[in-house]
């Protein structure tokens, strides 16, 4: 049914809309596609996925010979011949044998211990954390894909620095102080709510206002004419996007499918910002938590898949976090509390794959949490300096030293 | 009659306007003079109510605007005459839970009780912002609700650390009930809130472990402006402020003496035992209080960085009348500067500013707080949680693509909320997840009592054109682009079936009122209309 409203009110924009788009490829002269000739950093694209609520680590990549993690969680601990075995005695949960299969492969890399140093346990606090590359939290004007965008908008093409947020809010992460992300959830909501009659109305009043003397009305104008411009773009990637892959019906799988299909369709962002909500498992942690992985997991491999099948893989690596994981010992609801170090994973052709980082000591806790061996800002600087080759001291404002973690 | 005296005198002020510069008058508006009488038009009183209110209808600048500017300027400022006419919020603070009962708990049933205590707190802060939001649509005050978010800017605290409704209620109190009073009071007060302790973390600066957070912030954002004091001023500020913490069960500021560091510090060259309400003083005493403050009430009100002579001026009269912050409004708003060029349309809306003046421009009948409070939050406002300590960024920094998009659409709710069939199913499928209900909900409760026909018969009537240009100036803050009035020409047209003069009989019907609506929402989405 959505498929149908889609075309049909794609459709309906009838000349407006195909002449805006015609127009923004006409003037971007987006690159082509289908991985002919070397691949250069300018074509590289960054996908990132947030688990939030605080992903379990260590259920999540499982020291599962290690006694010291029977003894923390009795109840919670997955029995051996249920996990993936990735060797060393370490594995993955028993709903990510997709992701094994992926680690095998040379296509995807865990890294454990991943955290900062004075670990804040609040949900949002830790989030911001994340999100503006900062263990104090200080100044949360700007995140470090946005100040990435920011750093992208010297050089490539005009596309190049928007970055695209699938959800209704904007993500510190993404806000930058030049670039500012297009966000929607649904791409069939980014749009102008009206009917189609309306929606052409609008484009064209757009698209007659002559740019003004007053500076901040000719940057609203400029906006909304990118709005107009994208938004109708962004419609007709995902509507008229084919593939053979099936994803599954999750809202992860659907942000999937639509980074695929915007990629595929040559919308020219180099950002992607993607979510997996839910993973504040206090209560009742079995079953949810294998779901969530069970979702992330399909997701992923569809995604993959798809990749590899439409020739981008070679240009995308995804990024996924959590802002903490949870407590080593498991609490008496079935579930665990808020932690401190966690695990994260990148997923690509390019990923060097395997298991990375230290992993952290059961014994030697910090309040019951893990300690981090890994600082979260190491990955930044690899994804933003030796991925979309920018230089990642002005990104992060300090310098991480890049982990292997690129092949 | 009353249009054409207004009109006349618009005539004199553009007669003026070719002499005055010859006389050597200083008409740019960099200067707090005031703006002679005979330049007060009605456009003025639109201007006025929409930076010191949130705007309002026609009829409602005319009222203001037949004041006469020092009338209009005294009906803004001097409110305390009217009541309010909005309850106060019902809420109160959560229930104790007895020390002993706690004591005798599982952790299980701890950890239940904490949850239960966390929903039903988030359940009153929903209570509280909406609460708030009322204020902003029904108050006969509307500068005390302007100058209250004006303050939340300013002495800004957020839920998210806060995690107590019944503070944040507290604190939205103590800046209403300051709002234009004096700034040295204003000052001491929140230096004692309790949210404010909480979210800047001086219930936790304790004799021998001094944490600064407050004393930077006090004196970074809320006095001095960065820059005017040093790193050693803060550290010593911080020990003034040891022991000044809130007793958690009674929600109230208490002074802890034996966490309060009573030694002798230096501040700005001072020296002495200072507590938190001495370096409260000693702030005020410095020279660069005054103007940084001033300043950015007149950034609020007026524009982005006054000039040099301008914020002087601001300073000084601010000094001079020791804090009182209705002399100082009272200036702003009577003078040349604040009706210049570059003051007025050129401001952005914040998201909460926009959808709020959207209902009193058309004169709607207010919304549930809710609905504007969870359409707000959709376009990048949270109220009562702002995304620091430095409050919003404001400006161009609300717009986005996907925001101008959304701000669109948040109109679209408004201006259609009432429309059956199709409307309201777009509105539903417009929400997603838990939205969904709270929309339906908010929506089903109300009724705009609003008529688009009757806002066009409003406007005078006559030709497609005059009724557009009518509309333009009621709604938008700077002229319609030509281009673009072209197009809305076309829209207007067809809504009222072709050319001539527009009557009442062809307008009162379901199609031509949609078809009004549409026109309304497309003027609405106006780059235009995003700007104050």
């Amino acid at each position: 049914m959505t498929e149908r409203t889609n075309r049909r009110d794609f459709l309906g924009l009838g000349i407006a809309g195909l002449g805006t788009w015609m127009l923004g490829r006409g003037r971007t002269g987006l690159p082509g596609f289908g991985g002919e000739g070397p691949v250069g950093e300018k074509d590289r694209i960054l996908v990132v996925l947030q688990m939030s609520g605080g992903n379990d680590g260590l259920n999540t990549v499982v020291p599962h010979r290690d006694p010291e993690y029977r003894k923390l969680r009795k109840v919670l601990g997955l029995p051996s011949k249920e996990i993936h075995d990735l060797g060393d005695g370490f594995g993955l949960h028993p709903a990510l044998g997709g992701c094994a299969e992926l680690v095998r492969g040379g296509r995807m890399a865990w890294i454990r211990g991943i955290g900062y140093p004075n670990p804040n346990r609040s949900h949002f606090k830790s989030m911001d954390i994340w999100h503006a590359a900062d263990p104090t939290a200080r100044d949360l004007r700007y995140g470090w894909l946005g100040r990435a965008l920011d750093e992208i908008a010297a050089g490539t093409g005009p596309r190049a620095d928007l970055g695209v947020n699938l959800a209704a809010k904007v993500p510190l992460a993404m806000n930058g102080r030049r670039s500012k992300p297009i966000s929607f959830l649904n791409p069939e909501t980014y749009r102008y709510r009206g009917t189609e009659k309306e929606t052409r109305a609008f484009s064209e009043m757009v698209a007659a206002a002559k740019t003004a003397g007053n500076p901040i009305l000719a940057r609203l104008r400029r906006t909304a004419g990118e709005a107009v411009d994208t938004s109708a773009e962004i419609r007709k990637a995902v509507a008229s996007y084919r593939t053979p892959v099936r994803y599954p019906q999750t809202p992860i799988g659907r942000s999937l499918r639509n980074v695929a299909a915007l990629i595929g369709g040559g919308i020219g962002s180099r950002v992607f910002y993607t979510y997996h909500n839910g993973f504040d498992t206090h209560v009742n942690q079995p079953n949810r938590h294998g779901n969530l992985l069970r979702q992330l997991d399909q997701a992923l491999t569809a995604f993959q898949k798809d990749l590899e099948r439409n020739g981008a893989a070679d240009r995308v690596v995804l990024f996924g976090f959590s802002e903490f994981g949870r407590r080593a010992r498991e609490n008496r609801s079935n579930g665990t509390d808020h932690g401190c170090a966690g695990t994260a994973f990148l997923l690509g052709t390019r990923v060097r794959g395997g298991l990375h980082g230290r992993y952290p000591s059961l014994t030697d806790l910090d309040k019951g949490d893990l300690r981090f061996t890994t600082d979260f800002r190491g990955v930044y600087a690899t994804l933003c300096g030796d991925w979309l080759g920018l230089d990642s001291r002005k990104v992060l404002g300090g310098t991480f030293e890049s982990l292997p973690l690129l092949g | 009659m009353k249009a054409m005296r207004g009109f006349s005198l618009v005539l004199g002020f553009l007669c003026l306007g070719g002499v005055l510069p010859a006389l050597g008058v200083r008409q740019g508006g960099s200067s707090l003079a005031p703006l002679p009488k005979e330049e007060w038009t009605p456009a003025k009183a639109r201007h006025l109510l929409l930076r010191a209110g949130f705007g309002g209808t026609a009829e409602e600048v005319m009222r203001l605007y037949r004041r006469g500017l020092e009338g209009a300027v005294s009906w803004i400022v001097d409110y305390e005459g009217r009541p309010a006419v909005v309850p106060e919020c019902g809420i109160l603070p959560m229930p104790l839970v007895r020390r002993e009962v706690f004591a005798r708990m599982s952790e299980e049933e701890r950890r239940k009780l904490r949850n239960e205590r966390r929903r039903e707190d988030a359940r009153r802060f929903r209570v509280v912002r909406s609460w708030w939001v009322d204020r902003m649509l029904r108050s006969r005050r509307p500068l005390e609700e302007k100058m209250t978010l004006f303050w939340h800017g300013h002495f800004t605290s957020s839920y998210r650390d806060v995690r107590n409704a019944w503070n944040m209620l507290q604190q939205n109190r103590t800046l209403r009930e300051h709002a234009t009073g004096n700034f040295r009071e204003m000052l001491h007060a929140i230096t004692r809130d309790p949210a404010m302790l909480e979210y800047l973390d001086n219930n936790r600066n304790r004799k021998g472990r001094p944490n600064e957070n407050y004393a930077r912030e006090v004196m970074e954002l809320f006095t001095l402006g960065l820059g005017r004091y040093t790193e050693k001023d803060i550290k010593e500020a911080a020990r003034a402020f040891t022991g000044y913490t809130f007793d958690r069960r009674r929600n109230v500021f208490v002074f802890n003496r034996r966490q309060h560091d009573d030694g002798m510090k230096t501040i700005f060259g001072k020296t002495g035992r200072f507590d938190g309400d001495d370096v409260c003083e000693l702030l005020l005493e410095h020279p660069a209080c005054a103007p940084w403050v001033a300043g950015k009430i007149f950034a609020f009100f007026g524009y982005e960085n006054p000039e040099p002579d301008l914020l002087r001026e601001l300073g000084e009269t601010f000094r001079a009348c020791d804090y009182e912050i209705k002399p100082l409004l009272r200036r702003i708003f009577l003078s040349r500067a604040f009706y210049s060029e570059k003051s007025v349309g050129t401001k952005v809306k914040s998201p909460i500013m926009l959808l709020v003046s959207t209902v009193k421009i058309f004169g709607m009948n207010p919304p549930p707080g809710a609905l504007l409070v969870g359409l707000a939050g959709q376009l990048g406002q949270e109220l009562m949680a702002p995304p620091n300590v430095k409050g919003w960024e404001g400006g161009l920094a609300w717009i986005t693509t996907a925001n101008l998009l959304a701000r669109a659409n948040a109109c679209d709710v408004l201006l259609t909320a009432d429309l059956g069939g199709g409307w309201k199913e777009r509105i539903r499928r417009q929400a997603r997840g838990r939205d969904r209900g709270f929309f339906r909900r908010a929506i089903a409760s109300w009724d705009p009592g609003f008529s688009a026909a009757g806002l066009v018969l409003q406007a005078g009537g006559g030709s497609p054109e005059r009724v557009l240009d009518g509309l333009s100036e009621r709604i938008l803050a700077v002229p319609l682009d030509r281009g673009a009035r072209a197009r809305l020409l076309r829209v207007l047209r067809e809504a009222v079936g072709g050319e001539g003069p527009i009557e009442p009989g062809r307008l009162l019907h379901g199609e031509a009122e949609r078809k009004l609506r549409e026109l309304l929402h497309l003027l609405c989405s106006a780059p235009e209309f995003q700007l104050c």
